[in-house]
């Protein structure tokens, strides 16, 4: 199948996928009663005498049909409802909160993919060797660890201990003042990458320095699945007669290991490294929260715990079209890799 | 295969092991004596900034539709109203846009002469029609569940806009040459209209920049496009444009509020050229952002103040009084279908309906509280035990009113009354609700429970928690909720304000309480009518009599407010109508000495 149809045809079926799961999440949130919908726009019980006021303004007592059908009009004419927690429209609060996401997901992903493949392929080819045993323990005991335990004891050490070495937040008072003022283009509200665009090293170092916390501790933490299944992978690959062979014809095992084996041992690692991007992209709240790093994770989960349903269903549209995206993305990756699998078609 | 580590394995596990070891102090809780020896050293940072960390979002940055603290904090920098309360004084005010203001008995109208050559941060300037527009527009729109209830009282005696009509509101505020005047239903109002007026809601808002940003145009015929519009619709719920201090620089939702020094203020120079108000969730790295520098305040739960305790680079800011209480709360009209009623009769596996109805179960249960070990436990010693709704820096406030306390006997003596001994005799189930995560709220729900047990054994209360605004809220409002706590915080410092939702037929807690009746509301009245200031207090004193011998509920706590600036921020002093711990900014500054 060509490339293009089978792009056209994948996107297309976001349609029904994006239909499905709105439905659910409103579903769900209609479980619960108009009242307690209401209350996100409560603080306090000094506004309660005027929630029958919310209650109607809102429409929260009409039927589900009515209020979903509502909701889908406005999606329809690109209106995804207004997100009380951001205090803007929904789809602006996406695009106001992703890019802190996409940053640390930009850092971390590659660390964590590149850092997992190699300690997955070097625990492989030294299988039950004590580099094997070492490598195991280390990635599973950065598993174990709790990211909030791990992310509080970076901090005490990294910023209380060493005073202020490296901070938490997005970027120090004096380069957040520089990055808002009318001189510092924001292209993309990355801040590494608008820093590199606007030529200012002082920004990137800040925004960098800032990073280096919530990367480790994201990396920690979610390295040893990469590192597993590229081990178990490697393992299969070496354990091929193709790898018999080449070993046969004298070739050397930095070469076996490197262009044969490793290679086909990617596959599997390819799906998995795609959803680990896309996990880290919609966002990792626990993260976020304890280094202040505030994205689309964070938004969405205030928005959860507060039932601001156009929030949450605005999330789990883009959430969707995410991981179609990137499932799209693994999918002619594949092609890449393994010339025998063909678009549509699986393996030849 | 090998039995012995790599060299790497080594290596790994020795670090791991460093880092054990430099962790472990860090997680372990200081001792008092380690607390007392602590010394940080906390630098000098963010010259000519004022940042603080806290946890609150402002909800709105709309003056007329703010009505939560951290709102009402950005507001009172950038916006400005007609006068200020007078350094820690709840009853004496500054001028701020008005330079005069007289009262006339005869027609009930306090006149404010409008301040000149004052400037808003978008250049126009200030004049008695923006004044008149800023009032107008707030009980225009009268957000549900906003603050304009407190314009609508003293100048209608009605609750809301949709009691009176627009030439009611017209004719309320007048411009009359550089004087604006307010008329008043009654003269009751006098002192709670200044009050009241000296808040956010009293800001001052550019006339013509509003018209132009598609809010009210100022005619009865665009009122009703305004009132009570969905939250977020108004252009003024992101924008601002006072005379203040500081202007806007930044609304970064649920990450920053950051605004900058206004050149063209009017007044003394702000003693900041930023300030910085940052949401940072977690306490741990708060608390370290204080002790690097880059904080110069930030909020602290009451369950860690001892972790600041002993550090020299803090000033000890503590026992601020809050013009706020909290209490437990007795329904004494249950929903009959309420799941937390048990089997819904008093046979020893519920209770029925109409349990609290009954005097001697409120008043056992108000015995059977043990307020010493809950404010020395669950508060840390910071509070005041309070008898009644009215707090201790109010104008009625009596120090000597009755109020309960622990006495299992008396309690006891009242549970063997109630329902003419049935109660006694079977006991009793209910489930009692507090906030999930709020643990002094838990404490004294456990110290009830356990002290009823106490008193005998089939008295068995359940502890829930659920959360705050889908769980407890919703149920105080539907009566399905049995037992609650809530902290009243003041909205003006006057008694007006506690014993109205503590007490009154249509008060916030009362009404859900199906406490209150007519002859009590027409004592609340009096009290608050009477023009002689003596026989003023005496009619305060007797509400909080009469509170304490119909029980409704059970007193807690006056909070005492504590704050944590480092050593370089200097000028605060307390009042309890400046909203958020930062306090008057304006007459604050920082500087290394």
């Amino acid at each position: 199948m060509e490339l293009r149809t089978y792009i056209i045809r994948r996107l297309f079926l976001l349609i029904p996928v994006l239909f499905g799961v709105t439905l659910f999440i409103f579903g769900i949130t209609m479980l619960f009663s108009p009242v307690q919908r209401a209350m996100l726009y409560i603080r306090d019980v000094k506004q309660l005498a005027d929630l029958p006021g919310v209650i109607e303004l809102y429409g929260l007592d009409r039927p589900f049909v009515l209020q979903y059908g509502t909701w889908l009009g406005q999606v329809l004419t690109a209106n995804f409802g207004y997100s009380k927690i951001a205090s803007m429209p929904v789809w602006e609060a996406i695009w106001h909160y992703l890019p802190a996401t996409l940053e640390l997901a930009i850092f971390a992903a590659p660390l964590i993919i590149l850092i997992g493949i190699f300690m997955g392929s070097t625990a492989a080819a030294h299988k039950d060797k004590p580099l094997d045993h070492t490598t195991r323990v280390v990635a599973i005991l950065g598993w174990s660890l709790p990211t909030f335990w791990l992310g509080l004891l970076l901090i005490m050490i990294f910023y209380g201990y060493f005073t202020g070495f490296l901070p938490p937040g997005r970027l120090s008072m004096q380069m957040d003042i520089v990055v808002n003022s009318a001189d510092f283009i924001r292209y993309t509200r990355i801040n590494t990458i608008d820093a590199i665009l606007n030529l200012n090293g002082p920004v990137l170092l800040d925004a960098l320095r800032h990073l280096v916390l919530p990367v480790i501790t994201l990396s920690v933490v979610n390295v040893a699945f990469i590192m597993r299944l590229m081990r178990s992978s490697m393992l299969e690959s070496l354990g091929k007669g193709y790898i018999l062979t080449a070993r046969a014809k004298g070739l050397a095992e930095r070469v076996v290991i490197n262009k044969h084996a490793r290679r086909n041992a990617l596959i599997p690692v390819i799906t998995v490294s795609g959803y680990v991007f896309a996990g880290l992209a919609n966002g990792v709240v626990i993260t976020e929260t304890i280094f202040n790093y505030k994205g689309i994770g964070w938004w969405a989960w205030q928005s959860a715990v507060n039932l601001d349903i156009s929030s949450v269903l605005g999330f789990a549209l883009f959430n969707s079209v995410l991981f179609v995206l990137v499932n799209l993305v693994v999918d002619i990756l594949y092609t890449r890799v393994d010339p025998r699998v063909k678009l549509g078609q699986g393996v030849q | 295969m090998s039995k012995r580590l790599s060299k790497l394995g080594w290596i790994v596990l020795a670090a791991l092991l460093c880092l054990s070891l430099i962790a472990l102090p860090a997680c372990t809780a200081p001792t008092e004596e380690e607390e007392e020896e602590e010394e940080v050293s906390i630098p000098y940072k963010n010259d000519g900034m004022f940042v603080q960390m806290t946890i609150g979002d402002p909800e709105t940055l709309d003056p007329a539709a703010s009505y939560d603290t951290a709102s009402g904090e950005q507001i009172s920098y950038v916006y400005e109203t007609l006068i200020k309360y007078h350094g820690t004084e709840p009853a004496e005010f500054d001028p701020v846009l008005a330079t005069e203001w007289v009262w006339s008995d005869a027609d009930l109208t306090w006149s404010f002469k409008i301040r000149t050559g004052v400037k808003f941060h978008e250049g126009g300037d200030l004049t008695p029609s923006d004044v008149e527009y800023s009032f107008e527009r707030g009980m225009i729109y009268d957000r549900l569940g906003g603050p304009m209830w407190m314009f609508f009282e003293p100048l209608f005696l009605a609750g809301e806009y949709a009691d009176v009509t627009f030439a009611d509101v017209d004719a309320a505020v007048e411009v009359d040459g550089d004087w604006v005047v307010f008329k008043l239903a009654d003269a009751g109002y006098k002192l709670i209209w200044l009050q009241t007026i000296a808040n956010g809601w009293g800001s001052i808002l550019d006339k013509e920049w509003c018209i132009a940003n598609g809010e009210w145009d100022g005619t009865e015929a665009d009122a009703p496009n305004h009132y009570q519009v969905e939250d977020g619709s108004t252009y003024l719920w992101t924008h601002m444009n006072g005379t203040g201090p500081w202007k806007l620089n930044l609304w970064d939702p649920g990450i920053q509020v950051k605004l900058e020094k206004f050149a063209g203020y009017w007044g003394n120079p702000a003693p900041f050229d930023w300030v910085i108000t940052q949401k940072v969730d977690e306490w741990t790295t708060r608390k370290e952002a204080l002790l690097a520098g880059d904080a110069d305040l930030v909020y602290v739960p009451r369950m860690y103040i001892g972790e600041l305790a002993g550090i020299a680079d803090l000033q000890p800011i503590k026992d601020l009084p809050e013009l706020a209480v909290d209490a437990f709360f007795f329904n004494l009209a249950i929903t009959p279908t309420s799941p937390y009623l048990g089997s819904g009769k008093l046979d020893g596996q519920g209770i029925p309906a109409d349990f609290f109805s009954d005097v001697d179960v409120r008043k056992g249960f108000c015995y059977a509280f043990d307020y010493q070990t809950y404010l020395e436990d669950a508060m840390q010693g910071e509070g005041i035990l309070n008898g009644s709704p009215i707090v201790q820096g109010l104008y009625g406030y009596n120090p000597n009113a009755k109020k309960y306390s622990l006495d299992l006997d008396k309690a006891k003596e009242h549970f063997q009354k109630a329902f003419g001994g049935d109660l006694w005799a079977n006991g009793f189930k209910f489930t009692m609700l507090y906030n999930a995560g709020n643990e002094v709220r838990k404490v004294a729900c456990e110290i009830l429970q356990e002290n009823l047990y106490k008193i005998n054994n089939k008295f068995q209360v359940s502890i829930q928690p659920l959360d705050w605004r889908t769980g407890i809220l919703p149920l105080i409002r539907t009566h399905d909720a049995v037992v609650w706590q809530i902290g009243w915080l003041a909205d003006y410092p006057h008694a007006h304000n506690f014993v109205v939702p503590f007490m009154a037929s249509y008060g916030t807690f009362s009404k859900f309480q199906s406490y209150g009746s007519a002859a009590l509301d027409a004592k609340i009245e009096a009290a608050l009518l009477d023009p002689n200031p003596t026989t003023q207090v005496q009619k305060y004193y007797e509400l909080q009599d009469i509170w304490y011998d119909d029980a409704p509920g059970i007193m807690l706590v006056q909070p005492a407010g504590r704050r944590f600036f480092t050593k370089y921020i200097h000028g605060f002093y307390f009042n309890p109508m400046i909203p958020g711990n930062a306090g008057p900014l304006w007459d604050m500054s920082k500087s290394q000495s």
